[in-house]
């Protein structure tokens, strides 16, 4: 019998709504991936699942894609003021996917689908984002990394529904599929999409059914109270003052030139305040981010700094206040190209509140990750499949920094996109590739006590004849920055690997820069290069940088690095002091103490 | 005169850069406007607003 009175809370029942509707938006996923057409929905789970209340505001997530969930919150928001909630009926889905409002770049879909009661109030919403392979534009798969406005980026879909009363829209559905370049697997998807958001229906009318519309809804107002009052508390224990830091992007794509951003982050009572005020304005290529991804990542870097197990909502999100002036290169104004703000520009903003933080919070900031998604994009025919048209997305992971008391990931998807890996096997299957190499790339990791973590290399042939590639990353100019002493990652051209993107235009050439084949401005951006059959591609990643005096760093870790392979008997020298017998890698103790004095005393960070 | 509609009436067109004063947000409805030194501007909210006053006070205060 329960003998609480109607309208108190109960923390039991709190709490087994609290971990349903996260479960729940965990279900939606796997629906999701499970009845996918793309390999970056069934593999790389580059989407995201969200349970919302009517007021539009988000009560449970799961741990998907950050730059998404945070976005999200302002596109549902959005989506509902501009369709109107009294125009929702049952069986509705709406679909948009405008960066502008609230969006992430023109690929992400946000899909929502309003619940009512049996007396017809709304009373929740599943909503989901996902990447989609191709929305037209001029290049196949997006990223075009010399574009100069949203429109060349592909179609813009304003909030508008695809589904009334449960059946579809066609004249929406025909003008969608017939503006992009796979119709089939993009149909596909949608379908998973709107077939995840049946589940949480069907899950949210159980809740309704078990504990009535008013106690669940009056739960669900608590739970994002109690994350409220968690991370309130979190950011109170934070040192209260204003710190300020900036970083770079390594240019737009268009101009050879670095890109500012600028942050002061202030805690101010239990209000985590993150000002851009000071950073570049907008640029003309690729990498303007968007309201929606300023704010998305300044709640990830927030997440980061404060007890992971609060649970993320719109309660968190009273906590964060997020000053983006308009017209800069964290708030672009339409029609600014933003495919890269969602993927470099989102990466630099964690990265640039992260140094801010490392002033007065040292044991929870990493020094600098690899920085970019890395991404890879193109299409063309499959000779394999009736010459098929394709598109595909690669994000390629990377060195992650080192931490206060661990070294940094080797090989993880950067923070902003948290997506998976897309094994070889299914990538081989679906596109005509060869993957020729895939490698963690050894030495350039940031030294330190605890060193950064290693990047990758990744090279693909292309076996038929049309390709168009098309590249969107940073950080072939700048190294991760090293914190406490730790260096910053190391150039990869000195440890006998390339700092930008490669092509080998046929299999008897050499590997060239895409500055010298095509011309390309930028190291780092360029769309829809013709790539022919026998053709390669090179994608390396940068380690992190490292954390704390690499001369601090246990000579046995730094052997153990040496018998791996991970780092070099000269590079364990001269940035580490650490000395090993070239043929049985033991330790020259004596040497190495004498080694590492000397460095000391005479105030070297590297030896050479 | 013309007899042709404008655009910018309709509700057609949707895309905005109208930004919030204070933190940059879209506004997407009428927003909170307050005249500041003889301009009128416009916030996402009165909240934004408001916290606009303090966070101006909390920086003043002095950075580290
Ligand atoms: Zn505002």
């Amino acid at each position: 019998m329960n003998a609480k009175k109607k309208n108190e809370i109960d923390i039991f029942t709190l709490e087994i709504i609290r971990s349903g509707l996260i479960s729940l938006s965990r279900e939606m996923g796997l629906a999701m991936s499970r009845t996918a057409y793309s390999v970056i929905f069934s593999e790389g789970y580059d989407f995201s699942c969200a349970i919302f209340d009517a007021k539009a505001e988000m009560v449970a997530q799961a741990e998907f894609n950050p730059v998404h969930l945070g976005a999200m919150a302002f596109a549902v928001e959005w989506c509902l003021k501009e369709i109107g909630i009294e125009n929702l009926e049952p069986g509705d889905v709406v679909l948009h996917n405008d960066p502008f409002r609230g969006g992430t770049h023109i690929t992400d879909f946000t899909i929502i689908m309003p619940v009512f009661d049996d007396k017809g109030n709304l009373v929740a919403i599943p909503a989901n984002r996902a990447h989609l392979l191709d929305i037209g534009g001029k290049s196949p798969g997006g990223f075009g990394g010399d574009s100069t406005e949203v429109y060349q980026e592909g179609v813009t879909i304003p909030p508008v529904f695809i589904q009334k009363r449960g059946k579809p829209v066609t004249d929406i559905w025909k003008i969608i599929l017939s503006n992009v370049r796979v119709p089939k697997p993009i149909y596909g998807d949608f379908q998973a999409m709107i077939g995840s958001l049946e589940i949480g229906k069907r899950r949210v009318h159980e809740y309704i059914e078990k504990y009535g519309v008013d106690t669940f809804q009056m739960y669900m107002e608590e739970i994002k109270n109690y994350s409220e009052k968690r991370i309130r508390s979190e950011i109170a224990k934070l040192p209260q003052g204003t710190y300020e830091a900036e970083d770079f992007l390594d240019d737009d794509g268009i101009k050879a030139q670095p890109i500012k951003l600028k942050v002061a982050v202030s805690v101010m009572g239990d209000t985590f305040v993150a000002d851009f005020t000071g950073s570049d304005p907008q640029v003309e290529g690729p990498i303007n981010a968007t309201y929606g991804v300023a704010a998305s990542q300044t709640y990830n870097a927030v997440f980061n700094l404060t007890d992971p197990y609060i649970p993320s909502n719109h309660g968190c999100f009273r906590a964060i206040k997020i000053i983006a002036p308009g017209g800069t290169i964290v708030n672009a104004d339409h029609p600014a190209a933003t495919f890269g703000g969602n993927v470099e520009t989102s990466s630099r903003i964690v990265d640039v509140i992260m140094a801010a933080m490392s002033k007065v919070v040292p044991e929870k900031v990493a020094a600098g990750c690899y920085g970019t998604c890395h991404n890879c994009t193109g299409g063309g025919t499959d000779p394999r499949k009736n010459n098929d048209p394709f598109c595909w997305y690669l994000f390629r992971e990377g060195g992650w920094g080192g931490r206060a008391t661990k070294d940094g990931n080797d090989s993880l998807m950067d923070y902003v996109g948290n997506d998976m890996n897309q094994p070889i096997e299914v990538l081989e299957n679906s596109y005509p590739w060869l993957l020729a190499k895939y490698e963690l790339v050894n030495d350039c990791m940031g030294p330190g006590k605890f060193r950064g973590g290693m990047g990758t290399n990744y090279t693909i042939e292309f076996l038929n004849d049309d390709t168009r590639l098309n590249i969107i990353t940073d950080k072939c100019n700048q190294a991760p920055f090293g914190l406490f002493g730790g260096l910053p990652a190391i150039p990869r051209e000195e440890c006998g690997h390339y700092n930008d993107i490669r092509v080998k235009m046929d299999k008897d050439s050499e590997f060239k820069h895409i500055t010298e084949v095509f011309g390309a401005v930028s190291a780092s951006k360029a769309a829809s290069m013709r790539m022919p059959k026998g053709s390669t591609v090179e994608l390396m990643t940068y380690g992190g940088g490292g954390y704390g005096n690499p001369l601090e760093r246990d000579p046995k870790k730094v052997q153990w690095d040496v018998k791996n392979e991970k780092v070099s008997l000269k590079n364990a020298k001269i940035y580490y002091g650490v000395l090993l017998e070239p043929k049985t890698l033991e330790i020259d103790v004596a040497g190495t103490e004498k080694l590492r004095k000397e460095m000391l005393e005479g105030g070297k960070s590297i030896v050479k | 005169m013309s007899n042709k509609k404008d655009a910018s009436k309709t509700k057609l067109f949707t895309a905005s850069n109208i930004k919030c004063y204070c933190c940059g947000k879209m506004v997407p409805d009428e927003g909170f406007p307050v005249e500041i030194e003889g301009k009128k501007q416009l916030f996402c909210t009165k909240g934004c607003y408001n916290f606009s006053i303090e966070y101006k006070k909390f920086r003043e205060g002095g950075k580290i």
